[in-house]
């Protein structure tokens, strides 16, 4: 099955737009990782006020209206709405395996309460769920942001987990490993989680590009990121005004996120027509 | 038929209630006080700190609080207001509802005749480079932030080339006595560009979602069983493959519900457009925390409602469901 | 007399990651006005696109190859589109399919699809079309046609729904009648009666009738002329009667050998080793070779030439010893 992942993933690369997306989401872990090493420190305000400058070769995205390099403080946005993104998939996707396991295989009440909640949370919009967490909260860590994103994800993953561990749990091998004296945990661990690791796979491309759009919008709204840490959402928000005199400062920082939400998108898209090519 | 909707609709009930204990928790368990906004430009004596408390009921033990939360919204009635304080907040909600419904139903349409369309164009192109870049071109609106979107949008039709309204919903300086028309087309103007900023985020949910559940049904042996009786293809199309296509379109907009609504809170803070996003995203800034709560319920009991309606529509138009 | 039909190094290929791959590679054959003939085969062998291939509706991705010719009646059906393609499929041609209960839209009344077949090749009133429709019920045994018109496909029972097939199929007056399979998804008591029916039909209105199976059983009595399809080609094509007495082709015989009877004990053995090649790689020379139990020096080799093996019978196999037609 691992051996089957690997070769999904091959399958991805081979299709032009999953290539695509590879590549550009590549390019910009390397920038996050990399640029700020040679950028100007983003958040530093030059002294003279001399306003947002056109991009040019010492400011190659421009300046914003304090006369930050532009480009730096994608690098370091880039950098934070990734880190944001990745830990907060992992978390929801470790909680919500982890729910859909228990309520899959235990079933009876414990499935039933377990879901019911799912069915309350899923009613609620995950942004709405997000500002009700954030919105009194004062200055809001990173860390807290990061775990909140990532503790608000995970219903629809258990609900695809559950799904996968009730078919599979009819199916002849399951039963074949627990007739042959496999206990419960060995046989959830060695049987089901490589069979739902494709639908895990699909679903954390997709919800990286949900999460990042997330994140940018609650930084934009003041409850997410806080300045003068530089994020995508807080630049578009500082530069909403901007677009007569310095155009430059509100392009630069959405186009990124689509580049970014665009390329998650691409290999989500090529990682399920490798699972299922009906779909293609 | 009347028994299942019954027990549906008190299942539906039930989750709601969870909802609103949940609700409730959320806004209690972060850390952070409503009322320290509030003193933020001058210091407040503390018994003004408890006058207040009192007055929002933040004295009471949190138990009390639920209760009390729980009572009113029953009725109705979710409390005053802290930043429009004395107004009540389902007075609030109630003039805020009529644009946003608009808004959204604007949107819905276009979705509804736009999305599908070309959902099911893609899907009778299946492969071919049509198909491909509708995907592509979808996905990148998709992918784009509304409130940047938004900007951009207000930025070039409304700023640069004055083409369009940028913000509110009627023009303030249009006599009050203007025909009935003028005052149509003055609404419209204002709505063109929140509604496009909307579509464009939300037609590729729409556009997949009628691209793959074409393809399930195109093939099925009676969409060749009909052209073999020499159907038009617009017949065969629309007629017998749409037809059967139409399940899972209900039960997607069940869950493109949540995606307008997360969107309309950008778009309409971005466009100042009178409805509940903009009251939203305007609560999240004025940490008016009854506001959110009376938003996030409605919103819920809204989407909560759609999936009854989407499993009852389901059953009144699939004719095997019927007989059941 | 010109034949009804006459189809001509009819290929089908489907493009394949590894090559095309051609299931149905160089079919010809012809049928007269009110002839029945019987196409017989294993799945695999390409019998259903064969006859999906006359009304020009092979699957995507799959193609009618260059150099394939279909005339109906004079006419060159590769030729035709939009509107003239459409006068065939189910006007001039009628096309009854295996399962009645997924070729039926569950979503649309049974009445409704035959009247819409009905209107599709004339233009009438909505009275005289729903007349149409009745008598169209009532002449394929519905009970209460009328009535029946407003049930849905899951409301009625297997047998039912494939007479609704076959009145569809009717609904255009078609000159030629092709049936796939029709009966292989009914019970063994409803296949009787189906064929039977259709054995009425063809008597009242004189229609040509191409019926595909991969019983032989089914084709006795039943029709005039029988063609033997394997691994995408004709290979064998004779009279029913003289198919029966003396098969030519070792496959036909092979067939038959295979076919249970009631009269004798039942001969399992018989039945032939392996299956039907797949149509990305079929077999040098004589396709039926690596399964043949008589084969011999040339047929690995060398693709056997048309023989003639007895009056209006014609093989296709290296141990005929007749002439070239």
């Amino acid at each position: 099955m691992i051996g089957s992942l690997r070769g999904t993933v091959a399958t991805a690369w081979h299709n032009p737009s999953g290539r695509a997306g590879i590549v550009v989401l590549g390019a910009l872990l390397t920038f996050a990782l990399v640029g700020p090493a040679f950028l100007p420190d983003p958040t530093r305000i030059p002294s003279l006020g001399q306003g947002a400058a056109a991009p040019s070769l010492t400011h190659w995205l421009g300046t914003d209206h304090f006369g930050r390099d532009l480009m730096a403080r994608l690098a370091t946005g880039a950098r934070i709405s990734l880190a944001i993104a990745m830990i907060a998939v992992a978390l929801s996707l470790s909680i919500g395996t982890a729910v859909g396991l228990v309520a899959g295989s235990l079933g009876g009440g414990v499935d039933r309460v377990l879901m019911r909640l799912v069915d309350a949370a899923l009613a609620v919009p995950r942004l709405f769920i997000l500002l009700l967490l954030l919105a009194v909260w004062e200055r809001i860590p990173i860390a807290a942001l990061v775990a909140v994103i990532g503790a608000t994800g995970w219903f629809g993953t258990s609900r695809l987990v559950r799904g996968e561990v009730l078919r599979l749990k009819n199916d002849g091998y399951i039963q074949a490993a627990r007739a042959l004296g496999a206990g419960r945990a060995r046989t959830i661990f060695r049987h089901l989680l490589p069979n739902v690791a494709g639908v895990i796979l699909v679903s954390a491309t997709l919800s990286m590009g949900d999460v990042i759009l997330l994140e940018a919008g609650l930084s934009y709204l003041g409850v997410g990121v806080q300045p003068p840490t530089p994020s995508w959402g807080v630049m578009v928000f500082d530069a909403r005004n901007s677009f007569a005199t310095a155009p430059w400062t509100l392009f630069f920082p959405g186009a990124l996120v689509v580049i970014t939400v665009l390329a998650t998108s691409l290999v989500s898209d090529a990682l399920r027509a490798a699972f299922d090519p009906r779909s293609a | 038929m009347t028994r299942w909707l019954l027990r549906r609709l008190l299942d539906t009930l039930a989750t709601f209630l969870l909802v609103a204990v949940l609700v409730f928790v959320l806004m209690r368990i972060a850390p952070g006080d409503p009322l320290d906004r509030l003193s933020d430009d001058r210091p407040m004596a503390p018994a003004e700190q408890a006058r207040l408390r009192a007055l929002f009921g933040l004295d009471q033990p949190l138990g009390t609080q639920f209760l009390q939360f729980a009572g009113a919204a029953v009725r109705g009635d979710f409390g005053a207001s802290i930043e429009y304080y004395p107004t009540r907040v389902t007075e609030l909600v109630a003039s805020r509802l009529g644009p946003s419904l608009l808004l959204g139903a604007t949107v819905l349409l276009i979705n509804l005749f736009a999305g599908v369309w070309l959902g099911v164009l893609q899907a009778r192109r299946r492969g071919s480079r049509l198909d491909r870049w509708l995907t592509r071109l979808s996905l990148a609106g998709y992918a784009a932030p509304s409130f940047w979107l938004g900007w951009m949008l207000v930025s070039i039709f409304a700023i640069e080339w004055r083409l369009l309204p940028a913000a509110q919903m009627t023009d303030p300086m249009l006599p009050p006595n203007a025909g009935c028309l003028a005052q149509a087309a003055d609404v419209g103007a204002h709505l063109i560009l929140p509604a496009l900023t909307l579509t464009i985020i939300s037609l590729a949910a729409t556009m997949r979602y009628q691209r793959s559940a074409m393809l399930e049904v195109l093939r099925l042996d009676f969409v060749l069983a009909a052209r073999a009786r020499g159907l038009s293809e617009r017949r065969v199309i629309w007629r017998h493959a749409w037809r059967n296509a139409l399940f899972p379109i209900l039960t997607l907009l069940g869950l493109w519900l949540p995606v307008l609504v997360t969107g309309a809170v950008f778009v309409e803070q971005v466009f100042n457009w009178p409805g509940l996003g903009s009251l939203t995203a305007g609560a999240v800034m004025t940490r008016d925390y009854p506001v959110l709560m009376a938003t996030a319920l409605l919103v819920a009991a809204a989407v909560l409602l759609s999936g009854v309606l989407t499993d009852l529509a389901h059953r009144l138009l699939d004719p095997r469901s019927r007989d059941q | 007399m010109t034949p009804l039909l006459t189809v001509d190094n009819l290929r089908v290929t489907f493009p394949r990651a590894t090559g095309p791959s051609t299931p149905v590679d160089g079919v010809s054959f012809s049928i007269d006005r009110g002839e029945r003939v019987a196409l017989v085969g294993e799945s695999g062998s390409g019998k259903s696109l064969t006859c999906l291939a006359l009304l020009r509706l092979i699957p995507h991705p799959g193609v009618i190859a260059a150099g394939s010719s279909i005339r109906l009646d004079g006419t060159d059906v590769m030729t035709l589109e939009g509107e003239a393609l459409r006068a065939i499929r189910g006007g001039r041609i009628g096309l009854v399919f295996q399962d009645p209960m997924t070729s039926l839209n569950p979503v649309l009344t049974v009445g409704y699809q035959v009247q819409e077949a009905v209107t599709a090749h004339r233009s009438m009133s909505r009275a005289e079309a729903r007349d149409r429709t009745v008598a169209l019920l009532e002449e394929v045994g519905i009970p209460d046609p009328a009535d029946r018109a407003g049930a849905y496909p899951h409301q009625l029972s297997g047998g039912l729904r494939q007479r609704i097939m076959i009145a569809i199929a009717l609904a255009g007056e078609p000159d030629l009648l092709v049936a796939d399979e029709p009966t292989t998804a009914l019970d063994v008591t409803i296949q009787a009666q189906i064929l039977e029916l259709l054995d009425r039909i063809r008597t009242r209105r004189n229609m040509a009738v191409l019926l595909i199976t991969h019983d032989l059983g089914v084709v006795a009595g039943r029709t005039d002329r029988v063609m033997v399809m394997y691994a995408g080609q004709l290979i064998e094509t004779a009279p029913t009667p003289r198919l029966f007495a003396a098969p030519a082709h070792p496959y036909t015989q092979a067939l038959l050998q295979s076919m249970p009877r009631l009269t004798g004990p039942l001969n399992r053995l018989a039945s032939i080793g392996g299956s039907v090649p797949e149509p990305t790689a079929w077999p040098s020379g004589c396709r039926f070779h690596p399964r043949c139990a008589r084969r011999i020096g040339p047929c690995a080799a060398e693709v056997p030439p048309w023989r003639e093996a007895g009056p209006a019978q014609e093989g296709r196999c290296w141990l005929i010893e007749g002439q070239a037609p």
